[in-house]
């Protein structure tokens, strides 16, 4: 990858200043779309123009990675305007998002944060990295380690398996996690540009016809794809994740244009989205004062 | 009375249904002896609902819970082995319901 000038065969996507959820989802920068576009277009170049970056959430750490990864594949030559901020700048060194990709052919020196855990592609269910993201947050969250294990294996885990076995994602999935100390808070987001949950469930449940309807069937106890077909007990690991934040902290399902979010308090929010973001992304906001009871569950095994 | 160590059979990440799989046809196999089982869940680092699912979710399928009940006994169950489990447990019976 390297700057070039701008050719006729070029699309250039643009990043916002505030990249944040809100903003790209909700504020309809034209981002998602033009990248939408970019795909099923014959572009030899693309150019990722993050120069005006201010601000940038995990989630959008894992967007921009999905997105020049998706064109790398398609053989598009990937070129990346860095952002001027050097704070935003350093905080994605830091993330480790230069050592997914050779930029310049230079070297990046990067230095992990105590605050995030380094960015992760992941190609399958890694034990390796499920016990590195741990020891982050013992070392780092200042969470006892097995707490920490609990945490990964409800939550991490959970959406890691669900991207392997529905999504059909070809870049797999991107993770990332941040630590907000001020409030208390992790954050963990997990991406991949796969058929989302629609595509997946609406072959076995023709009722569904929306993305949003996908992502709230999905939460239910027992909905899965493969549980319909192949007459399996499956289908709990979103509804795992949902029962274990209710009261601990905020969940968020992003899959084509359906929104999902799960409060602190369990209420639930919904909206169609009038731009489409490719696959399914879930953001887990966990407090952290509330997962340190997690010893205190009191679950009768036998569900009795 | 049979001990079954989880960590000696699948090692210490019980992260997908394959492994849960094995589990259960091991299960399978000592409760047609009609033997009793100590599943030993020592040395887990992590474990998914898919491993419940296919492990001992299955096994409600095709067993009566009461007989379970007296046949399986857990030992080193984490409060997060007995979330997931529970929930396996909750939706296997869901399904047991339908199927029949």
């Amino acid at each position: 990858m390297n700057e070039t000038a701008v050719e006729e065969t070029t699309i250039v996507l643009k990043f916002p200043s505030q990249c944040s959820l809100s903003t790209l989802i909700f504020a309809q920068s034209g981002l998602l779309s033009e990248f939408n576009a970019s795909l099923s277009s014959s572009c030899k170049k693309i150019f990722f123009n993050c120069e005006e970056i201010q601000f940038i959430r995990p989630f959008c750490a894992n967007l921009l990675s999905a997105m020049m990864l998706s064109h790398l594949k398609r053989g598009t030559a990937v070129f990346i305007k860095i952002p001027h901020d050097q704070s935003v700048l350093n905080y994605l060194k830091d993330l480790g998002f230069f050592d997914e990709f050779v930029i310049n052919q230079e070297k990046v020196t990067c230095t992990p944060r105590s605050t995030s855990v380094a960015l992760k592609k992941l190609e399958s269910v890694d034990g390796t990295y499920l016990g590195n993201i741990t020891e982050w947050l013992s070392y780092n969250a200042n969470i006892p380690s097995q707490v920490a294990q609990d945490l990964v294996s409800i939550n991490l885990l959970e959406a890691i398996n669900n991207v392997f076995d529905h999504s059909q994602s070809e870049i797999g999935c991107y993770v990332s996690a941040q630590a907000y100390h001020r409030e208390n808070r992790l954050i963990l987001s997990i991406l991949d540009l796969g058929i989302g949950l629609f595509s997946s469930l609406k072959t076995v449940h023709p009722e569904i016809k929306t993305d949003t309807e996908a992502i709230s069937r999905a939460v239910l106890e027992g909905v899965s794809s493969k549980r319909t077909v192949e007459k399996k007990v499956r289908g709990v690991g979103l509804t795992n994740i949902s029962g274990f934040l209710k009261g601990r902290g905020e969940m968020e399902i992003i899959s084509y244009q359906g929104y999902w979010k799960q409060q602190r308090d369990g209420a639930i929010v919904i909206r169609d989205l009038s731009c489409s973001l490719r696959g399914t992304c879930v953001n887990l906001s966990i407090d952290k004062q509330s997962v340190l009871e997690i010893v205190d569950l009191d679950e009768g095994i036998w569900g009795e | 009375m049979e001990t079954i160590s989880i960590v000696n059979i699948v090692g210490d990440k019980c992260t997908g249904y394959a492994e849960g799989r094995k589990i259960f046809d091991i299960l399978n196999g000592l409760l047609l002896q009609g033997l009793t089982i100590v599943v030993d869940m020592d040395g887990i680092s992590f474990s998914s609902s898919s491993f419940y699912n296919a492990a001992f979710g299955e096994l409600i399928i095709k067993y009566d819970l009461a007989f379970l009940k007296d046949k399986l006994h857990f030992k080193n169950f984490s409060a997060k082995d007995r979330f997931l489990f529970s929930r396996s447990i909750s939706l296997a019976k869901k399904v047991k319901e339908e199927v029949a």
